[in-house]
């Protein structure tokens, strides 16, 4: 028995072979078993999971929190209602039209995420939501106020007039196709870069991410979904009025995707089923059911986080692990090839100033980084050291003075487009994505590298699928560079810390940076990694990137680092060669109060 | 403009304040934004007016026995709902979804406790609803002692937070890993703070009540304008929650002069958007924390 | 009707069997397997007692459940009744409920599911916007029924020809009430106060229309959101502009009291005419007794009394058996108002007398009805016209009325 089932999941086609077998039985499902009303609840699920699947994009992996999702399915609804009853529009150029609309609205919503944090982001749209409810009373020329929009007529292909069963076929073709293509844009660098905006902010942006741009390709894209999604449901009903869309209705969504699993592919498949069979189950308990929604919602978040979904992957994986499998997947191949050389870009930092509230950090500092070379920044703690690296990666605006890279001007970037330059960098903590594998995690580095569009990432073309690969095989030789490779498909969060910094590196060097920022890369790592360590600096210049280090690990900084900038609160106390630096009367006695003496080693 | 208006845009910003108070006592030093508080304010206002209606008791008794109720229930909330998932993540969002469900819960009971009738609640004496004219508008007694008490809740509230334990609170609010560092308990912060953000809720309740009555509507109307007027004035603060409470209440008794109902909303809705383009922080918020 | 026959009143029929056998093949979706064999219709039950399945379309959950569930009673009265006497041709009434949650939205599933079991006749569901969501799915079905909703629209038999308005609708309200504050009390400056509602905004049509008709404009429309803070606002606009007499259609009671408590305040008392909402006896707790004493409410000619008449024995005996079921305490008019009494009987009644069951007999039958008497008037139908009350027993009655003893919690005094 346990062989057998040993057997069964060791088989490399299992998901997909369940997968298929899953679709086939729904596609012929209604031939034999498929009455009225089975159709038309299962035609509706349809519409609804379509829907989730959407928000899902948007709030499950791109943490977004939309309180308006119903409204976008409104004007779905009735822009294909309308078209279709009022200008006798064929069903095709009305779901276009719905699409389009919705996510032109959708547009509109998302604008405010220009300037608004997450919580101010939820109530814009839960405004939206009340005044397009308001809108579908109110603009009775266009709506029909109350009454609604009355005899909507089924879809036609050449002349003929679905019927509820081919309507049926229809929305679950629209819902595989839809769950395909999700797939495969969340499997592309689209969907590494909205979980990063998720997770980690700081680690997007530093790939060169744009958060505002990434947000509102979600938004919009979730709110195409949801109005073609609208199309279907005003073709489904045959009539639709404004209390069709109420101000739960929006919620519900969240519901069902919080319950089937945020953030998992099959969760809003999962959650719209369970909330469409739970009432079934509760018959008797029929009044009671809002509360025990609420109640096994609350359960639910308190103790599986990640929905049904993720539950029972927990559960799937324990299985694995009792029967003896591995639950890390194998690494995949890909085309090995050297690593390419990199033109390093010469940094130029001229007079910058920066003051937090009354405390000068940054006192009219000088930097020049030649090309090709490693250059260190060194000085006590609060010296203004990763001040400086923030100042020139983008993260704090400068006060004074100008920062060039490669003589191009980069002082008033974001620091995104300061990243797509070619400056790359790490952080003081890694700032790695979690609960992505550590190769996910290098992939994001590739976000700029990489140039299909989203269209073709979802439709897997093969285009995108070349550069994926190449992607894929530059990944893996940076992983391999950075002595991960057999690592590379555990979970980045469960790396001991050394590691992660590895990892981070790896991530910024498939960005392929002429300018490569460390932030005191030497910290918290064993006597072993700090050798491999300085192993890749030198094989980092040896491709010839341009690398600053704020380091304080002195001996490390003289083994590799051709010049040295010492800062002392926030002023040049010194620069050159390390030992012309390190012998410097000024920065000795500056490193006196720290009680570290040059050429000791540990920091 | 008519004086009328001026007096119902006060007394209906007055409402919008106290709810909007709520929000920024509980979101201080936990950063949450309480879904449940449309329900808790409703709770309020039933269980005083049942409190009166029931067993007659006087008005302060009544409204007494509302404010220590709905506070407990924002603490049992706080405990079930709320603690539970900060605890796991403190910058996550799980706890949308957990209040969220706490209101469904809530919600529901209620509905099954009471009925579908609305419950009148009348003013404390010597107070009325009966109006008089003063400077040319029609004001009652109520209206005058409800703006006053708002006022006087607002200045109180604030002034707490200048006091050492308010300052712990702000501590926490900008961030919570450091004021545990420097002896502060969040933990034990976010529980009073949810147990007065509670009560703050009811008093909304039982003060809206003798104007718009008790029943089991009155949650999800305040909620939204509540939330607004929490953003508008800059959520964690009480002085921008009573200016934006006049400011969205003045606005929405003009609309109501000039526009027709759906339009009615837009214009709120496009003051708030506007307040919040010019100012991503409301009136009197501040800018969140650096994030490197 | 017995005790515990009442705990059953939250049940489902007969339906259980069905949903768990939907369950079985729940969706259709996993299983594929099972065949329609397994489907439908109660085995064993339905043989012994060949019970008469009738559609039961009730919200039990949802934000209007608390406002709609009791509405129901008369309906379940007439059940008893005809059961007592030995059913519809012999078979009892079976009721199959459905859980609508008064949403629109789930209509077109919940009359699916009842198609599904066979049911093809039905009670229900309440509301306007419920009951045209409904009847896209019922018309094409043929399934006969009645839905407690007085749009004008809905008693159009071209349009949903098996579909029967046992109740007055929005236009006869609108009639009654502009004529009575125009024609017996004389004003001429008539203004409207409208809740943001498809119903408020049908009823407000019909009254300009008929104003219209007698030469008249309103002074002044005033429609307001339902959440909307206070109304003074709007009632001082209204009084301002003149008026004299008012219609007031507003269906929430929160509604209701802070317009009449607005006027109160303004120290401004027009006579009021409106919908018969406003007849529910929360309201006495919510605006004081002198601010109720010109108000009117649209009602039956059968369920009010003056000074010579009083309501007859039928309906007397109706309010008692009414009133025993304490959910209807403080809304008895609007119970007493519902159309599933009258629609039961007339039904039996066809039924017995074509001696068939089939919707398509019943429609030709009750299409025909004349002079029908019901609990609420005398109902008449035609082909075309599927509103069964004729104006002539609409009237408006007083609402403080209901303070009176003699109400009995479900009538009124008629309006002099």
């Amino acid at each position: 028995m346990a062989s057998t089932l040993r057997a069964l999941l060791e088989w490399p086609h299992l998901r997909r072979g369940l997968l298929i077998g899953l679709c086939v039985v729904l596609y012929v499902a209604p031939l034999a078993v498929g009455t009225e009303y089975r159709l038309f609840i299962a035609t509706q699920m349809g519409v609804y999971i379509l829907v989730a699947i959407g928000l899902n994009l948007l709030n499950g992996y791109g943490g977004q929190v939309s309180l308006g999702h119903g409204a976008l399915v409104a004007i779905g609804a009735y822009a294909a209602a309308l078209t279709m009853v009022d200008l006798h529009w064929s069903f095709w150029p009305a779901a276009l039209l719905a699409m389009v609309m919705a996510a032109g609205v959708g547009l509109l919503m998302a604008l405010p995420a220009f300037r608004l944090s997450t919580w101010y982001f939820a109530l814009i749209t839960l405004g939206f939501a009340e005044v397009i409810a308001g809108l579908l009373t109110e603009w009775r020329a266009l709506t029909h106020g109350f009454a609604g929009v009355v005899g909507i007529p089924a879809p036609k292909a050449f002349g003929y007039a679905f019927t509820a069963r081919d309507l049926y076929w229809f929305v679950l073709t629209l819902v595989v196709l839809t769950l395909v293509g999700m797939a495969n844009l969340l499997n592309s660098r689209f969907g590494r870069a909205l979980v990063a905006v998720r997770d980690n902010p700081v680690a997007a942006t530093a790939s060169g991410v744009s958060l505002v741009r990434i947000k509102i390709f979600a938004f919009v894209l979730s709110a195409a979904v949801a109005g073609l999604a609208g199309a279907l449901f005003a073709v489904q009903k045959t009539v639709i009025t404004p209390e069709d869309f109420p101000a739960d209705f929006s919620v519900f969504f969240l519901l069902v995707i919080v319950l089937g699993g945020s953030g998992r592919l099959a969760g809003p498949v999962v959650g719209a089923l369970v909330f469409f069979l739970v009432p079934e189950l509760l018959t008797a308990l029929q009044s009671w059911r809002l509360l025990i929604y609420g109640g096994a919602l609350l359960l639910l978040m308190l103790y599986a986080p990640h929905g049904l979904v993720g539950a029972a992957e927990g559960l799937w994986k324990k299985l694995r692990a009792r029967l003896g499998l591995p639950n890390i997947p194998p690494t995949p191949v890909a085309a090995d090839a050297p690593i390419r050389a990199i033109d390093g870009a010469q940094l130029s930092v001229r007079d910058v100033s920066k003051r937090f509230g009354g405390v000068a950090a940054l006192a009219s500092v000088d930097l020049d980084v030649a090309p090709g070379v490693t250059h260190a920044i060194v000085g006590p703690n609060g010296s203004g050291k990763t001040t400086l690296l923030n100042m020139i990666s983008g993260y704090y605006r400068v006060d004074q003075g100008a920062i060039a890279v490669e003589g191009r001007r980069t002082e008033n970037l974001a620091p995104h487009a300061i990243a797509r330059a070619g400056v790359g960098r790490t952080f003081q903590t890694p700032r790695l994505l979690p609960h992505l594998s550590v190769l996910e995690n290098v992939l994001l580095g590739a976000f700029t590298a990489e140039k299909h569009s989203w269209l073709s990432a979802a439709l897997a073309l093969p285009a995108a699928r070349r550069e994926q690969q190449a992607s894929l095989a530059e990944a893996l030789r940076y992983l391999e560079f950075v002595g991960l490779r057999e690592r590379a498909m555990e979970l980045a969060g469960e790396l001991p810390h050394g590691q992660q910094r590895l990892a981070e590196i790896a991530r910024a060097l498939v960005g392929r940076p002429k300018l490569l920022m460390l932030d005191e890369p030497a910290a918290g790592l064993s006597l072993a990694e700090l050798d491999r360590l300085g192993e890749l600096i030198a094989a980092i210049r040896g491709i010839g990137a341009t690398v600053v280090i704020v380091e304080h690990h002195l001996e490390l900084v003289a083994d590799i680092c051709s010049r040295v900038t010492a800062l002392e609160r926030g002023a040049v106390l010194a620069s050159g060669a390390p030992q012309d630096v390190f012998s410097d009367q000024a920065v000795v006695s500056a490193y006196m109060g720290a009680h570290v003496r040059i050429g000791e080693k540990g920091a | 403009m008519d004086p009328d208006l001026i007096v119902n845009g006060v007394v209906a910003g007055s409402l919008y304040a106290l709810v909007a108070m709520g929000f920024n006592i509980l979101y201080r030093p936990t950063n949450v934004f309480n879904f449940a508080q449309g329900d808790l304010v409703m709770l309020g206002a039933m269980i005083c007016a049942s409190a009166m209606a029931l067993w007659s008791l006087p008005w302060f008794v009544g409204a007494a026995l509302a404010l220590a109720a709905v506070g407990l229930l924002g603490l049992i909330e706080e405990r079930i709902a709320v603690a539970p998932v900060l605890r796991r993540s403190a910058s996550g969002h799980a706890w949308v979804i957990t209040t969220l469900s706490f209101s469904m819960i809530i919600a529901n009971l209620v509905g099954r406790i009471w009925g579908p009738d609305p419950i009148a609640v009348r003013p404390p004496p010597p107070l009325t609803t009966e109006t008089f004219e003063l400077f040319g508008a029609n004001v009652s007694s109520y209206q005058i002692a409800l703006v006053a008490a708002t006022i006087a809740l607002a200045a109180g509230v604030e002034s707490f937070y200048r006091t050492r334990a308010g300052k712990a609170v702000m501590a926490v609010a900008e961030d919570r890993e450091a004021a545990l560092l420097r002896g502060i308990a969040p933990e034990s912060l976010s529980r009073w703070s949810f147990l007065f953000g509670g009560a703050i809720a009811a008093l909304a309740g039982v003060l809206a009540a003798p104007l718009l009555y008790a029943s089991i509507g009155l949650g999800p109307s305040l909620l939204l304008k509540g939330f607004a007027t929490a953003a508008v004035g800059g959520i964690g603060s009480n002085r921008g929650a009573l200016i934006a409470g006049y400011v969205i209440g003045l606005v929405e008794a003009l609309a109501a002069v000039v526009l027709s109902p759906g339009y009615q909303m837009a214009a709120t809705f496009a003051v708030m958007l506007i307040v919040l383009l010019i100012r991503p922080h409301g009136l009197f918020g501040h800018p969140e924390a650096r994030s490197v | 009707m017995s005790k515990g026959d009442r705990g059953g009143f939250g049940q489902r029929g007969d339906g259980r069997l069905d949903r768990r056998d939907f369950l079985r093949t729940a969706g259709l979706i996993g299983a594929g397997a099972l065949g329609p064999a397994s489907l439908l219709l109660p085995q064993g039950v339905a043989r012994a007692a060949d019970p008469f399945r009738l559609g039961w379309v009730r919200p039990t959950t949802g934000r209007l459940a608390s406002s709609f569930h009791m509405l129901y009673v008369g309906g379940l009265i007439a059940v008893e009744e005809i059961n007592a006497a030995g059913g519809i041709m012999g078979r009892p009434i079976v009721r199959v409920e459905e859980d609508d949650e008064a949403s629109p939205a789930r209509e077109p599933a919940v009359v699916k599911k009842l198609q599904e079991l066979g049911i093809r006749h039905m009670a229900g569901p309440t509301g306007s916007s419920q009951s045209l969501s409904s009847l896209a799915t019922t018309t094409p079905a043929k399934i006969i029924q009645a839905s407690y909703a007085n749009g004008a629209e809905l008693g159009d038999g071209t349009k949903y020809p098996y579909h029967y308005q046992f109740t007055f609708n929005t236009n006869q309200q609108a009639e009654i009430s502009v004529r009575y504050l125009v024609e017996t009390l004389k004003v001429k400056k008539v203004g409207i106060i409208q809740e943001n509602t498809a119903f408020g905004e049908q009823a407000t049509a019909a009254s300009r229309a008929i104003l219209t008709k007698l030469g008249l404009e309103p002074v002044k429309v005033e429609v307001y959101p339902l959440n909307a803070p206070d109304l003074n606002t709007y009632v001082s606009n209204l009084r301002k502009a003149g008026a004299e007499g008012l219609i007031a259609w507003i269906a929430s009671v929160p509604g209701a009291a802070m317009a009449f408590n607005a006027m109160h305040a303004q120290k401004w008392q027009p006579p009021i005419t409106g919908h018969n909402g406003l007849f529910t006896e929360s309201l006495f707790d919510l605006v004081p007794e002198e601010a109720l004493k010109s108000v009117y409410g649209t009602n039956y000619r059968t369920l009010t009394w003056t000074d010579s008449e009083f309501p007859g024995e039928k309906q007397v005996a109706f309010a008692k058996k009414l009133v025993a079921f304490p959910e209807t305490k403080g809304s008895g008019v609007a119970v007493a108002n519902a159309p599933f009494y009258d629609y039961l009987h007339a039904l039996k009644m066809v039924i017995e007398g074509e001696k068939s069951f089939e919707p398509d007999v019943i429609k030709r039958a009750l299409d025909n009805l004349k002079g029908y008497k019901g609990l609420l008037g005398t109902v008449s139908f035609t082909p075309q016209n599927h509103t069964g009350i004729p104006t002539e027993d609409v009237v408006l009655a007083s609402i403080l009325s209901g303070k009176n003893p003699k109400s009995a919690g479900v009538f009124r005094e008629r309006a002099k």
